[in-house]
């Protein structure tokens, strides 16, 4: 394993507090040199290091720790119990740094476990990653590597992932990134719903025939008991969404694709802000708590809108978790 | 009415448990019954209120009708039977209110069961009883008090409110304070809302954003009465997120006020700790 150094980035990317750094990687030697490197600074410097990797990584990460004076500060947070939702994740962080911190710098070291995603899961990935850095615009300064396995990955992932992280660790160098691009999220399109979709279209008044409409299908296809509870609350938010801001109405369509039954709503709203039902709600905030819950209940959500084409969010419940 | 069934016999009233239901038509309540009948402009009143009345003798309860503006009210076959008219009752000097109808009806019914019948059976015009129309408050006010009224087993009121005589707000207040409907009405709210005993109230159905209006109402209601509601929620099917603000408002604005909720469902703990409301500074407990 060589040895990294670990010199800051770049002045122009120090105005912002939150350090967002891709580490492209092939193969586990390098990931642990390019970790093991960014541990070690930041305990030479004091700072708490926050790691967030599958159950393999996190084994080889704590055996070459192992007996070493760096291994003391360093916590392995538990992202399974998060589900398979990255919408879950930026609030998860903002705990997880804000308990650690205490107004210390930390550092944190993140990768997703890729095999076995959806192609709908990656994109939502892809866009927490861009989501990111809105997020942590004006959070306390911490720094967050989010380790990349080149050999493994899609080749389209990596590139996605390399538009969306202004910081790069390359070569043992960190350094700006000169793919990042800031510019909106450039969503791919949506993929076709399966032939023959349920349609329902929905007003006030009718919340009630949306959730009829959703039971009924996710009954014929086993979902039942609680996680069937949790899909029609969620429902009743997003369709109360077209309702109070979208314009009155919407159109509900579901379907099942591989072993998700997705239930698209459809409205004319526009949902501005990218971060919506990103962030834990405070309890005296008015408003803002719809999203908040969808995302926690549901395995996935996918939302799109613009002015132009209006809203549309579509849920994934896995049928057989 | 030949082949009806009378629910009565020793005892009945501990087996019949008090659940929110719709009903077809006006045959089938039972003592400690409180329907709300939503009056439509096609809707036969008087043939129904008339049908209603008569199946007094065929129960062998005492009829106490409210509202009626003239003799097309007809007390039919019932043993013995008033028909109070509040707009004429101003008219003529008295104060007739929405206290005096529950005062009656309590009243009435304690006089039926000293005369041997089995129950009180009421029917109220509501728009007689608020010739004006009523606030949402008013009606949660009204007809909650006159359900903890009924958990006594000795009335069954029907109470008749008519669409043209009252907000469209109104109306869904009146639906979800009434634990029996006559009929079903999609648009209206999903939840009920019935008292279970002292200071405490079943929810039942669906409290979702389109009914949290008159949830909260409700609740505003309930915690003005009591130092402590306790709301039973096993016949809960769902609360969402705006149903459950409704309830930390409620409790957090009457100073001094909790509300208890008792048999909430794991789904409905599980979104009340995602939204963070189980912290202290609540005033709603969920109990175990």
């Amino acid at each position: 394993m060589s040895e990294n150094s670990t010199t800051s980035p770049e002045a122009s990317h120090q105005d912002s507090p939150f350090r967002h750094e891709l580490y492209p990687y092939e193969g586990d030697a390098q990931f642990l040199d390019g970790v093991m490197s960014f541990i070690r600074d930041a305990r030479a410097g004091s700072e708490l290091v926050l790691v967030a990797v599958a159950e393999p990584k996190e084994r080889m990460l704590r055996t070459e720790l192992e007996g070493t004076d760096a291994a003391g500060g360093v916590t392995f947070l538990d992202t399974a119990a998060l589900g398979r939702n990255p919408g879950r994740l930026i609030p998860a962080w903002r705990d997880w740094v804000s308990k650690a911190a205490e107004g210390h710098p930390v550092r944190g070291i993140s990768e997703s476990a890729w095999n076995g995603r959806s192609p709908a899961e990656s994109t939502e990935f892809g866009y927490h990653e861009w989501l990111l850095n809105l997020a942590f615009a004006e959070s306390p300064t911490w720094w967050l590597m989010c380790p990349y396995d080149t050999a493994a990955l899609e080749p389209a992932t990596l590139e996605a992932a390399r538009r969306c992280h202004p910081l790069l660790l390359s070569d043992g160098t960190h350094g700006p990134n000169g793919s990042y691009v800031q510019e909106p999220y450039a969503f791919p399109e949506f993929a076709p719903a399966a032939d023959h979709p349920q349609e329902l279209p929905y007003q006030r008044g009718l919340l009630s025939a949306v959730r009829a409409h959703i039971a009924a299908c996710a009954t014929r296809h086993g979902l039942d008991g609680a996680r069937l509870r949790e899909l029609l609350i969620a429902a009743c938010e997003i369709a109360g969404n077209s309702i109070k801001h979208g314009g009155g109405r919407g159109v509900l369509r579901t379907w099942v694709e591989g072993e998700d039954l997705i239930c698209e709503f459809h409205d004319s709203g526009h949902l501005k802000d990218p971060l919506v039902g990103r962030f834990r709600p405070t309890v005296d905030q008015v408003g803002g708590r719809g999203l908040w819950l969808v995302h926690q209940l549901c395995d996935l959500v996918q939302i799109r809108s613009t002015a132009e084409a209006g809203t549309t969010i579509r849920l994934h419940t896995r049928l057989f978790p | 009415m030949a082949g009806k069934m009378i629910p009565s016999g020793p005892g009945w009233k501990e087996r019949h448990m008090r659940n929110s239901r719709a009903v077809p038509t006006l045959d089938p309540v039972e003592v400690g019954d409180h329907v709300c009948w939503l009056v439509g402009p096609d809707d036969d009143f008087t043939t129904t209120a008339r049908a209603f009345a008569a199946d007094g003798a065929l129960f062998g309860d005492k009829v106490l009708l409210i509202g009626a503006p003239d003799t097309r009210w007809s007390l039919g076959g019932a043993p013995q039977g008033l028909v109070l008219d509040p707009v004429a009752e101003r008219v003529g000097g008295a104060a007739w209110d929405p206290a005096a109808m529950l005062e009656t009806v309590r009243r009435e019914a304690d006089a039926a069961s000293r005369q041997g019948f089995r129950a009180l059976r009421v029917l109220a015009r509501m728009d007689r009883v608020w010739p004006g129309g009523a606030s949402p408050r008013e009606i949660a006010q009204h007809e909650l008090g006159l359900d903890g009224l009924l958990l006594a087993g000795s009335a069954v009121v029907v109470c008749a409110y008519h669409h043209v005589g009252f907000h469209p707000t109104a109306l869904e207040q009146a639906v979800g304070v009434h634990p029996h409907q006559l009929g079903t009405h999609a648009e209206m709210p999903d939840f009920r809302m019935y008292s279970a005993g002292t200071d405490s109230w079943s929810v039942s159905g669906v409290v979702d954003f389109e009914g949290a209006g008159a949830f909260r109402t409700a609740l505003d209601e309930l915690v003005a009465r009591c130092a402590t509601v306790r709301l039973r929620c096993e016949d809960l099917e769902l609360m969402d997120a705006a149903g459950m603000r409704a309830l930390v408002d409620a409790a957090r604005e009457s100073p001094g006020r909790r509300i208890v909720i008792e048999n909430a469902d794991e789904t409905f703990r599980r979104c009340w700790s995602l939204l963070g409301y189980d912290v202290p500074q609540i005033p709603v407990e969920l109990a175990p």
